[in-house]
């Protein structure tokens, strides 16, 4: 796991843009990848790559990237991993390829040059590439098929720009960064930027399960999918998986993701996901090492995970610590913790916590339950949204209402009701609105006390949520899907991966960890893909039920739900911001990105020169 | 760490306005955008002349509707202000909207801050109620030291509550140019002296000095016959200045340019060997500023706001304006000066970096004296 940058000079007559900035690039991402840097540039300088490194498979010299096959027709810088880099490359021995490392970077390489755009299918992993083929003067840019990991690309004076992470793209004199609209009222409606916009005009997000080829000499075509979540639901017929079953796909999931050349961690809580993760990974490895966050604040209360994460712990004999973390902790970081904050984002700091203190103790690769909820209907919106559409439907006859019943219910804004139940009219008619309406921080009538019109204006109309949510959910209504199956899409195409993934990268990688997620795993969604799309899909029960060594109280437990104070120590840190909770925290990054980012305020363009 | 503050401001006009008073609001309101103290601002125009052309500045919400008319005004105000987050600062940006401001101000129990343009504040207003409440002001902001003495005088409003904040020029914008060809061509400037004076002609004020430019014109042309004198702008006294210039047998010589584009305004510039205003009563004068930029020489007054714009004295001649053979030997001397014109440096004290960082101070003492 590590950063990548790069550009690429398609059209001939540009002028090809001076290394040092791809240097530049590798510094601003050096979070990402501490152990080592790597630049590469074709003979003709063309094509620049840059790599920021965090050795966790083949760590040794010869895992150093950019790196190139042996046949010198291919060079690759990635960011991510190969889970079944081992039977690929078998694969591969057998048809007569030959290595030259343990790397699962080369094998990489060997799967497109032997399989070609097939091969991509193959992969078992997360991952953002960009790959140089000398012969046909073509690039490949790729990106897994649920977008765990982060690839930016911008496009300016006949050069391909890329990067992991925006806001150091965003540095590049070149690009336009000038502030997207629809990052704006995208940020305010749902608490992050959605993809594909960034915060900045010239920069968008590669769409996850995608590919893109350039060709030296050509206009870039648009980026092709070669994997869609949305569709793999019903890609065969539905059917009941068995507990066995059940086991068998969650533990070659773990399997997959203890792959690794350095001690690998779990963070676990005291949710059934991360229990399950750790349950299975015992099933594999005696030398568990475990990890809870947990807060000063609910020390010797009802609220404290440490207790019931310590007693899996001692059951699963892991070497486990509890870091404890106050008010005090959040307050010293607050500052880096903005500072490492990739794009404008209201979640994350969760992570970033933990993550802190995971390479304090070391670790380099953690495992993570992330994923859990979407896979096994865990969220309480796959209850409430349905039973919003549903309320919707019969209450049809009240939508020509519906605006002025939001309109009163914002000018008299009552003491206790939530500020989105002036939404429920104009929000529930079907399940896309219904779930924006159960995911939004702020909704679209209220943009305008935030922003000005012309943003929120603008920024809307491009944003196009109602369809683009409606686009997720058009292979599913199509086929007749479940609701059930049409909420795990969302939460997997948007929530997920917009915030939850999103977030867990960049607050993580800004301590040199590697969160890996089992189950936002592609593979295990294929097989386990006709189960949720059955009438009876896996619950989390049922997950829990397949594994030894999860205590009973943790089962209990989950049903009433957790907390953390983090909210509280945002409400109170932020005093005078508009809105309360993380409303008032939205505006509060909005302020830090606006005054502090160093893209925008102070720092120098890189490439100004050119 | 002290908290961002959001603003509330009334405003005569901004974007999509014209004029000078707009151009220094549209530069307020982007450095405040750019003040880590400030979270966000609520910008509530009287006016809205044009379609609004520039991008509004991301902290700042600009409610079109209070520009819709009197009641409309009060009503968005109104709103605003009833609203459950308060703010924290409330900025009349003129001081006809003085009375608005502090009763938005004392509800909220926010700091209420007036900006000073010049003319409106040299004396008492005829509303008795912007009189009254004059004083009640934490702190406001003058566009030159003229402007704050003024209206100090009869507000009784403590000096030290004060803040200069001189009005600001693009200087990527406003550079030395060649003359424009077709410029020449529409005013007739061939092989011509240009003398330039960019101003409003209003008949109620009459402090630009417009009167002792024309009056010097026959001595101006005893020693420059092929001078030209190129006045750019529009306004209620026109009329009877053309008929003086009619009178006096100068219409060959006088051209009246009336209002030009925005675009157009910087080849205006170029086109002048010499900028003057010999004003009285001018709050600062931002076309000095902007002639500097241009490199122009300038002639302006020793008696009002332009001794701040003129840097008393560095950046261009100052000449009293009721002395009409000083205002003689320093025109004589700028046209019949250096031929290549080159920006004097000292401009850059009117960039908009160095008015954003102003702003930026301004902002943090008011949050800090709010906090207090």
């Amino acid at each position: 796991m590590c950063g990548i940058a790069g550009a690429f000079t398609f059209d001939p007559a540009a002028r090809v843009p001076d290394a040092t900035i791809i240097a530049r690039l590798n510094e601003l991402q050096q979070r990402r990848g501490p152990d080592g840097q790597g630049l590469w540039s074709s003979s003709d300088k063309g094509v620049s790559f840059g790599h920021r490194r965090l050795a966790i498979i083949d760590t040794g010299p010869h895992g150093a990237q950019p790196m190139s096959d042996a046949s010198g027709r291919w060079t690759i810088t990635f960011n991510g991993e190969i889970y079944n880099y081992r039977a690929l490359r078998q694969e591969l021995e057998h048809r007569g390829c030959e290595f030259l490392t343990d790397s699962d970077t080369e094998v990489l390489i060997n799967v497109v040059a032997r399989w070609g755009e097939a091969g991509l299918r193959k992969l078992r992993g997360m991952y953002a590439f960009a790959l140089w083929d000398a012969l046909e003067r073509e690039l490949w840019l790729a990106r897994d098929p649920y977008g765990i990991k982060p690839l930016y690309v911008a496009q300016s004076d006949g050069i391909l720009w890329f990067a992991s992470q925006a806001r150091a793209l965003a540095r590049v004199a070149s690009i336009d960064t000038g502030r997207d609209a629809a990052a704006l009222a995208g940020f305010y409606l749902w608490g992050h930027v959605p993809e594909p916009f960034t915060w900045w005009s010239g920069i968008r997000a590669f769409p996850a399960g995608h590919l893109q080829r350039v060709r030296a000499g050509a206009t870039p075509g648009p980026a092709r999918a070669f994997a869609k979540i949305e569709e793999t639901y019903l890609a065969s017929p539905p059917r009941l998986f068995g507990r066995s079953e059940l086991h068998h796909l969650a533990l070659d999931t773990v399997r997959h993701h203890l792959v690794a050349d350095v001690p690998v961690g779990i963070f676990l809580s005291a949710g059934i996901d991360s229990n399950v993760v750790a349950a299975l990974a015992a099933e594999h490895s005696s030398r568990l090492q475990t990890l809870t966050l947990a807060f000063e604040e609910y020390a010797g209360t009802d609220m404290d995970e440490a207790p019931l994460a310590e007693e899996t712990a001692r059951v699963l004999g892991s070497q486990h610590t509890t870091i404890r973390i106050g008010r005090g902790e959040f307050e010293v970081l607050l500052d880096d913790f903005f500072a490492a904050m990739d794009q404008p984002t209201i979640d994350g700091l969760n992570t970033y916590l933990i993550s802190h203190a995971a390479a304090r103790l070391g670790l380099k690769v953690v495992l993570s339950g992330l994923g859990g909820d979407e896979l096994f209907g865990g969220y309480p919106s796959f209850r409430e949204v349905p039973g919003l559409a549903q309320w919707g439907q019969r209450l049809s006859w009240l939508q020509p209402l519906g605006g002025v019943v939001q309109w009163a219910l914002r000018a008299v804004a009552l003491p206790g009701v939530p500020p989105k139940t002036a939404g429920l009219i104009s929000h529930s008619s079907d399940l896309a609105k219904a779930y924006l309406l159960r995911r939004a921080l702020y909704l679209e009538d209220e943009l305008p006390s935030l922003l000005d019109e012309s943003w929120v204006i603008e920024g809307l109309e491009r944003l196009a949520t109602g369809s683009a949510l409606s686009a997720t959910l058009a292979p599913l209504r199509a086929a007749g899907a479940t609701e059930h199956v049409q909420i795990a899409a969302l939460e997997s195409c948007w929530y997920m991966r917009n915030q939850l993934l999103r977030d867990t990268d960049w607050s993580s990688m800004a301590h040199g960890v590697e969160v890996r997620v089992p189950f936002v795993d592609f593979a295990l969604l294929e097989l386990l893909g006709p189960a949720i799309a059955s009438t009876n899909p896996p619950t989390k029960d049922e997950l829990a039920a397949c594994c030894v060594g999860i205590p009973a109280p943790v089962i209990s437990r989950a049903k009433t739900g957790f907390t953390t104070p983090v909210r509280q120590w945002i409400s109170e840190s932020e005093g005078t911001y508009a809105g309360r909770g993380l409303r008032g925290w939205a505006s509060r990054v909005h302020h830090k990105f606006r005054t502090h980012c160093p893209t925008v305020a102070s720092a120098a363009p890189i490439g100004l020169a050119a | 760490m002290r908290r961002p503050v959001r603003v509330q401001m009334l405003l005569t006009d901004a974007f999509g306005g014209f004029g000078g008073i707009s151009k220094f609001n549209r530069d307020f309101l982007a450095a405040l955008n750019g003040c880590s103290s400030v979270e966000r601002v609520h910008a509530l125009p009287r006016l809205l002349t044009e379609p609004i052309e520039e991008v509004i500045p991301e902290a700042v919400i600009f409610n079109r509707k209070a520009a819709r008319g009197r009641i409309a005004f009060a009503k968005e105000l109104l709103r605003l202000t009833l609203r459950a987050e308060r703010a924290d600062l409330v900025i009349s940006g003129h001081l006809h909207l003085l009375p608005l401001a502090w009763l938005a101000a004392r509800h909220q129990q926010a700091r209420l801050a007036l900006i000073v343009h010049g003319f409106e504040a040299f004396l008492p207003t005829r509303n008795t109620l912007t009189n009254l409440v004059a004083d009640r002001i934490d702190a406001f902001i003058a566009v030159s030291r003229y402007s704050a003495d003024r209206f100090v005088r009869w507000s009784k409003v403590a000096r030290d509550r004060g803040f200069i904040l001189p009005n600001c020029v693009d200087l990527t914008c406003f550079t030395p140019g060649e003359r424009d060809r077709s410029l020449v061509d529409r005013y007739g400037l061939h092989s011509s002296k240009v003398m330039l004076t960019m101003g409003r002609m209003a008949a109620g004020e009459r402090y630009k000095g417009f009167d002792e430019v024309i009056d010097a014109m026959p001595q101006l042309l005893q020693r420059f016959p092929d001078l030209k004198y190129l006045i750019v702008g529009d306004g209620s006294d026109r009329r009877r200045l053309e008929a003086t210039v009619k009178l006096l047998g100068l219409s060959n010589c006088v051209i009246f340019a009336g209002c030009i584009p925005e675009s157009e305004k910087v080849a205006h510039y170029n086109l002048a060997d010499v900028f003057v205003m010999p004003s009285y009563g001018e709050g600062f004068g931002i076309v000095l500023i902007e002639a500097a930029a241009c490199g122009i020489p300038i002639v302006g007054s020793s008696v009002d706001g332009s001794r701040d714009a003129l840097l008393d004295g560095r950046l261009g001649r100052m000449v009293d304006p009721k002395r009409p053979d000083e205002l003689l030997e320093a025109i004589t001397a700028a046209i019949g000066g250096a031929r290549r014109r080159a920006r004097n440096d000292l401009v850059e004290t009117f960039g908009v970096g160095r008015f954003r960082g102003r702003v930026a101070h301004w902002m943090d003492r008011q949050v800090a004296l709010a906090a207090a």
